[in-house]
């Protein structure tokens, strides 16, 4: 979610008739991204980890690389969803100043309420394209966006899916669950302070750009993606309300290279990913700050016969940086675990940590513990007119928060949440 | 409902006095399997793919009352060509065949998944598979 300090432009109410008229084209079944499932005849829990999104099992990834074509072969699936996250956040101490229009604690907020178009739109073509309403930011705005084309052939002598993605936020297209951009925490609290320095990779130009990469699934494991970012011009995100940020000069390059394999039984990858940009101000001429991304990533997902699950997804990003002219190092770090019975009951713990030799030094370490419980998304409740829901808490605990060690576990953050999919 | 067409009750019977509940097993076409470990291996092996109830397709065709049922025989479900083309009953041992190596059967088939090799996971499955009707 990049929802930046928002134009104002949207109301609550506009948003909630968006939502209101994506729900009357028929939600009726109880599913993570229901159009998703109403278009393979999948319940959530078969691509989604505890039956609710976004972690994905090994046969959603598969889906995702598929080009989220895949169906149960019948016309007519309208690729239309809804989802909202409502949280509570409590902080160790009272935050000083409050965050915008809200008190110094114990904050009760609409976080997220999204529409999308997400499904098969052709024969090999598919989309996830998602727009946000924030109520604290007061503002509507284009969130993770994505249209692909898959097809499965034999190139080069090698069988596997070879595709194109078009998306706005690097690594969004990733299926793994190991990058930024969909990593554990798959909701966390806008309101509660975090880490200030995060690689390019992590969000830095998340929503201001558009890339175009090429990939393939081969058969024998093999992942390979390459493409390239730009920035998206000012005209265009005012129009889809996104703070346009720092501007990419020329093109940011993005690579990836894994190993993938399914056993249904398990499943794991092990990857290195990189990515460099020049960003500038918009409006600047001439040589910008540099980024360098360099990174390993794996996990290993234990599915048996999905009674018990256990994952593992972590990512290792190395980044080399000149801002203003001083050249230093940043290095993250993140790894979390998740356990889950019976598709419905999970707890997640994860460890972080970024290092910043800069003279900012905005280290941050810490732990994040979540238990969460999904009662729907399984194929027993189909039929249920309800929606899909999880409801979950999440504990964050700062060793270190931006530098700073000995109050940093004021920061220490309690947060409730209830998650639904219309 | 589908009901099965084209008859194999030696077959059937062989399955079902296979079942966990008739400890006492008669003659049998594959090994004889435990159905409820063989509950397992289909939420593990096939359960993405195929529901067990009738009517519900996903992306595979439902496999319920499969064991004795004509290939392709699903009206609702697009097949491959190859399949189409196939002209079988599934019978337990044609299942066995075509789950071992689905490509050996269908080489132009649809059905994503590599194979089962280990025949007594199979015979675990094909026992749960026959109660299914
Ligand atoms: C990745 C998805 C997938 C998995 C996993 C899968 N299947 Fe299939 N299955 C299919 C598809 C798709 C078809 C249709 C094949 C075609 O038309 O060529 C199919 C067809 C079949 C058929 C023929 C049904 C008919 O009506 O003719 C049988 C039998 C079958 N599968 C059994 C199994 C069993 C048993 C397993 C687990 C060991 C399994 N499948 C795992 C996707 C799958």
């Amino acid at each position: 979610m990049y929802l930046r300090s928002g134009k104002n432009f949207s109301s609550y109410i506009r948003s909630t008739l968006i939502v209101l008229v994506f729900s009357a084209t028929g939600m009726s079944e109880a599913l993570a991204l229901p159009s998703f499932a109403r278009q393979t005849g999948e319940a959530c829990d078969a691509c989604h980890v505890g039956a609710y999104g976004p972690q994905l099992t090994a046969h959603g990834m598969k889906f995702k690389l598929g080009g989220y074509t895949e169906s149960d072969g019948k016309d007519g699936h309208i690729p239309l969803a809804a989802m909202l996250i409502e949280n509570y956040t409590h902080t160790a101490k009272d935050q000083d100043p409050p965050p915008e229009d809200l008190s110094k604690n114990n904050n009760l907020a609409l976080q997220e309420l999204s529409g999308f178009v997400a499904g098969k739109l052709y024969d090999g073509f598919g989309a996830f394209a998602q727009v946000t309403y924030s109520d604290i930011d007061k503002a509507t705005a284009l969130d993770n966006t994505e249209l692909r084309y898959a097809t499965e052939t034999t190139l080069l002598g090698q069988e596997g899916t070879f595709g194109v993605t078009v998306n706005n936020n690097p690594a969004m297209q990733d299926p793994f669950n190991t990058l930024p951009a969909w990593r554990f925490p798959y909701t966390s609290s806008d309101l509660a302070p975090g880490p200030e320095a995060g690689p390019l990779l992590d969000d830095m130009i998340a929503g201001t750009v558009m890339g175009v990469t090429a990939y393939a699934q081969l058969n024998n494991g093999v992942y390979a993606e390459l493409g390239n970012y730009s920035s998206l011009s000012n005209n265009f995100l005012g129009t889809v309300n996104v703070d346009p940020g720092p501007e990419v000069n020329g093109l940011a390059p993005y690579w990836r290279v894994a190993y993938f394999k399914d056993k249904r039984a398990y499943s794991y990858s092990v990857g290195v990913v990189g990515m460099s940009a020049e960003l500038r101000d918009r409006n600047a001429s001439g040589a910008g700050d540099k980024f360098a991304d360099y990174g390993i990533d794996g996990h290993y997902q234990f599915l048996g016969n999905r009674m018990n699950i256990f994952s593992v997804n972590g990512s290792y990003l190395h980044e080399a940086r000149t801002v203003a002219d001083e050249k230093s190092n940043l290095d993250q770090l993140n790894i979390a675990g998740s356990y889950y019975y019976d598709k419905s009951y999970g707890g997640t713990v994860r460890y972080f940590s970024t290092a910043d030799d800069s003279s900012a030094k905005l280290d941050t370490t810490g732990l994040m513990l979540q238990a969460d419980w999904s009662p729907f998304g399984k194929e027993s409740s189909w039929q249920a007119p309800l929606a899909n829901l999880r409801l979950g808490l999440q504990y964050t605990e700062y060793n270190k928060l931006n530098g700073v060690s000995s109050n940093a576990s004021d920061a220490n953050t309690l947060m409730a949440f209830a998650w639904a999919s219309l | 409902m589908i009901k099965p067409r084209g008859g194999l009750p030696p077959l059937l019977l062989a399955f079902a006095l296979s079942s966990p509940l008739m400890t006492m097993s008669a003659a049998h076409a594959v090994e004889s399997g435990d159905a409820n470990v063989g509950h397992d291996v289909f939420d593990q092996e096939c359960s993405d793919c195929h529901s067990i109830k009738p009517g519900k397709n996903k992306k595979g065709p439902s496999l319920f009352g499969v064991v004795g049922r004509n290939s392709a025989s699903i009206a609702d479900f697009q097949y491959s060509d190859g399949m189409r083309a196939l002209n079988t009953v599934w019978s337990a041992d044609k299942i066995d065949e075509y789950i071992t190596k689905p490509k050996g059967v269908v080489p132009t088939g649809k059905m994503k998944y590599d194979g089962l090799p280990d025949a007594k996971a199979r015979a675990n499955l094909l026992a749960f598979l026959a109660t299914l009707k």
